[in-house]
């Protein structure tokens, strides 16, 4: 019987819907239909342009330096005037983008002795704002309640034009900040957004508050099983044949006689996003916009880029007002703001006196 | 060892590596008259690097950050303010009082010899020894440690090596002091002067190979001759003459002169100058190690 | 035969095997068991608390009271705040030991 062609392409589809419905309930069924692997997220653009060695006078080339200096506008820090929101308990606000500079020991008034990690903020600018319903992940998760937050773009480090594409600089055109070399996503509840081009600063955060740290981990390369894992190994001597640092077993036999997924072995170590959280803030040094963050085993080589925010750990949440959206500046700070149960450099000795 | 600059490179061989530095510009030559001013600061410096060994920051690159470099600075000036932590060196008599927690209300004093100096920055140590009871007892302090009440330094002076761990083998009148020594002043101006003594060590078993170390404060060891030939295996003399692994251990010579300029304006500022007790005429001391 | 060997130290109360200050340790001396606390150790210790060259150990009873009347050697302070908290976990008094020493160090 000859058919019409969008009857057959619809019995087609039906049959396609019927096979995957029962399908469904088969184990790794993720593996019968694998969503496509894209290769760069949705959002990817190239960033680095090939450099050529322009031949400019120095004259012409600080020109040329003070033309992008003119188009693009000046740091917003000021609030502005329509913004009137006020902090209240369950909202998020932005993170904040940063750099480890350095692990430093401090002391605390109970003579106990702390190691930090200093996170320098770098000159942060928001680039975009993207509101719960326009923002696409780049992996959208089927059968998720639909977005309640948004997400702000935010930039550091600022950088040469010239060294990067055009899509690239292409992104911070509408914001009219210049090109920066970190870009850095932040969900904020609508509520904390903020406008294009507005700078943050360390005094974001308060002393006292609790933060989490996400950095991406030392690349270790291609390493064995007790480094990576933890394993004991055996021993040097008393027989032991060819195996001291090895892995030993990898499973049992019987019904389930093969060798389970997710079986410790030597594997690349590193090169990781880890996220390391409630981290208290001890000190905040506000002429070089730095953090003191308690803990010396933040992820990330010194000089390397982390990203801070707000910690989500239920009991370490602030409970008082913070700056929100975030802090506008023109109060009179002194240079360091110190925790209360830090002892400061400045300070006389610590003494100890009977009770 | 090398990290406090006691072997730097040559005055030629440092012109050599500023030109490798900046290669775009080349410098003109130095007039007279700067190169002398040049000397001039380079021996304050020379000066300040003995001194305050610990402001010189650890010279591994991955480590070196110049804002938390100068952070770390300003908080050391800061109790330096506070409290006198004065000019010594491996083998000076030492007495720290610090306070206790757990003895409230009393301060605990130790003097010893300091066998070792260990660390930059705020984590700098050092480890002070002595025989109380014929008991030999080692304490390691941090200098910037806040309990700390003060650093007496009660003998002032350098010994052959620059580090005195093999006391530990030694016989225990050379770790023995007064623990009620009164301070040994010299005369203002003077140089720190060297005790050349010569430690006669126990017999073996002993905590290191002290044979291996190249000591120059030991008597000799008596050991066997095999002992001396297994040394001079694993010895590695070529060390010294390892430029690039110097000037890798070394912080480069612009940055120690920015370093130690900074804390003159701030010694100055507060008034504190390096040899403050140093007034008095020399009294022989009347109780000897 | 067993009297002029040293004290050996045969068992730690410890979760760990490893001895610390003012731990209780169990040990072999004159051909008898006994108890007695670490006072002293040859072990690298942390900042503020000193080091000593041989490893020190003072004999107790089942309940904490010293064996001997005096202790010669230099003790140190941090044993005050170990063994008061060992006092009140722990149900025997070790305190007693820091009245007959002789100094602190």
């Amino acid at each position: 019987m000859a058919l019409a062609l969008s009857t057959t392409v619809k019995l087609l589809e039906d049959k396609l819907l019927s096979l995957t419905i029962s399908c469904m309930s088969v184990r790794e069924r993720h593996k019968l239909n694998p969503p496509p692997k894209l290769r760069n997220p949705t959002w990817f653009t190239q960033k680095n342009r090939v450099s050529f060695t322009d031949p400019l006078t120095t004259e012409n080339q600080e020109f040329l330096k003070e033309v992008v200096q003119d188009q693009c506008n000046n740091i917003s820090s000021e609030k502005p005037k329509d913004l009137d929101v006020v902090w209240r308990p369950g909202l998020q606000r932005t993170g904040v983008i940063a750099r480890k500079i350095g692990i430093y020991p401090m002391w605390l008034k109970n003579g106990k002795k702390i190691s930090t990690t200093l996170l320098q903020v770098l000159d942060n600018q928001v680039i975009k704002y993207y509101t719960p319903e326009s923002y696409n992940p780049p992996r959208p998760r089927a059968g998720r309640v639909s977005n309640r937050k948004g997400c702000l773009l935010l930039g550091a480090e600022q950088g040469d034009p010239s060294e990067f594409t055009r899509e690239y600089c292409g992104i911070f055109k509408d914001s009219g900040v210049i090109p920066k070399k970190t870009l850095a996503r932040f969900f904020v509840s609508p509520d904390a957004a903020l406008p294009p081009g507005t700078s943050i600063s360390a005094l974001h955060f308060c002393v006292g508050n609790y933060v989490d740290v996400r950095g991406l981990t030392i690349d270790r390369g291609f390493q064995g099983v007790m480094k990576r894992h933890g394993f004991k190994g055996m021993p040097a001597s008393h027989g032991v044949t060819k195996t001291h640092r090895r892995g030993g077993n990898i499973g049992g036999g019987g019904e389930k006689g093969r060798v389970w997924p997710g079986t410790k072995m030597p594997g690349h170590m590193g090169n990781r996003y880890r996220i390391l959280r409630a981290l208290k803030i001890w000190r905040i040094n506000t002429k070089y916009n730095v953090l003191y963050v308690s803990g010396q085993n933040i992820p990330g080589a010194t000089n390397s880029i982390v990203y801070i925010y707000d910690t989500k750990v239920v009991t370490k949440r602030h409970t008082e007002p913070v700056p929100f959206p975030t802090y506008w500046g023109g109060e009179e700070v002194p240079e360091n703001i110190y925790d209360k149960e830090l002892h400061e450099f400045g300070e006389p000795s610590i003494v100890f006196k009977e009770q | 060892m090398l990290k406090t600059g006691a072997h730097r490179p040559c005055f030629a061989l440092i012109r050599h590596f500023k030109a490798l530095r900046r290669l775009s510009t080349a410098a003109p030559e130095p007039s007279e008259q700067t190169r002398q001013k040049y000397e001039a600061a380079r021996k304050s410096v020379t000066d300040l690097r003995r001194i305050y060994p610990e402001f010189l920051p650890d010279p591994k690159i991955e480590f070196r950050n110049p804002i938390r470099e100068k952070l770390e600075r300003s908080d050391m000036i800061a109790r330096r303010a506070n409290i006198e932590i004065p000019e010594f060196y491996v083998g000076s008599i030492l007495a720290v009082t610090l306070s206790d927690p757990h003895t409230p209300g009393k301060f605990n004093r130790f003097v010893g010899i300091c066998i070792k100096r260990e660390g930059c920055g705020l984590r700098s140590t050092f480890i002070l020894r002595n025989v109380i009871d014929h008991q030999g007892i080692e304490i390691l302090y941090e200098l910037y440690d806040p309990t700390i009440k003060s650093i007496e330094v009660l003998r002032l002076e350098k010994r052959l090596d620059g580090e005195l761990l093999y006391l530990r083998d030694a016989l225990p009148e050379y770790s023995t002091f007064d623990p009620n020594m009164e301070v040994e002043i010299l005369p203002e101006g003077a140089p720190v002067p060297v005790n050349d003594i010569k430690v006669k060590l126990k017999p073996r078993p002993w905590v290191d190979r002290w044979e291996r170390k190249h000591l120059k404060g030991v008597q000799d060891l008596e050991l066997p001759q095999r002992f001396y030939d297994k040394a001079k295996e694993v010895d590695t003399p070529w060390e010294k003459y390892d430029l690039m692994k110097q000037y890798m251990r070394t912080i480069p010579e612009e940055e120690q002169h920015e370093i130690f300029s900074e804390l003159q304006t701030h010694l100055h500022k507060s008034g504190v100058t390096q040899k403050v007790k140093r007034k008095r005429t020399f009294v022989k001391p009347t109780k000897l190690a | 035969m067993a009297e002029g060997k040293p004290p050996r130290c045969i068992h730690v109360y410890n979760k760990t095997g490893v001895g610390l200050i003012g731990d209780k340790v169990l040990v072999a001396i004159k051909g008898e068991k006994k108890k007695g606390i670490l006072v002293g150790l040859k072990q690298n210790q942390k900042p503020r608390v000193p080091k000593f060259d041989s490893n020190n150990l003072v004999l107790i009873d089942d309940n904490g009271t010293p064996l001997g009347t005096r202790i010669h050697v230099p003790i140190p302070t941090v044993l005050r705040t170990i063994l008061k908290e060992k006092t009140f976990s722990k149900g025997a008094d070790y305190t007693k030991l820091l009245g007959i020493a002789t100094k602190f160090v």
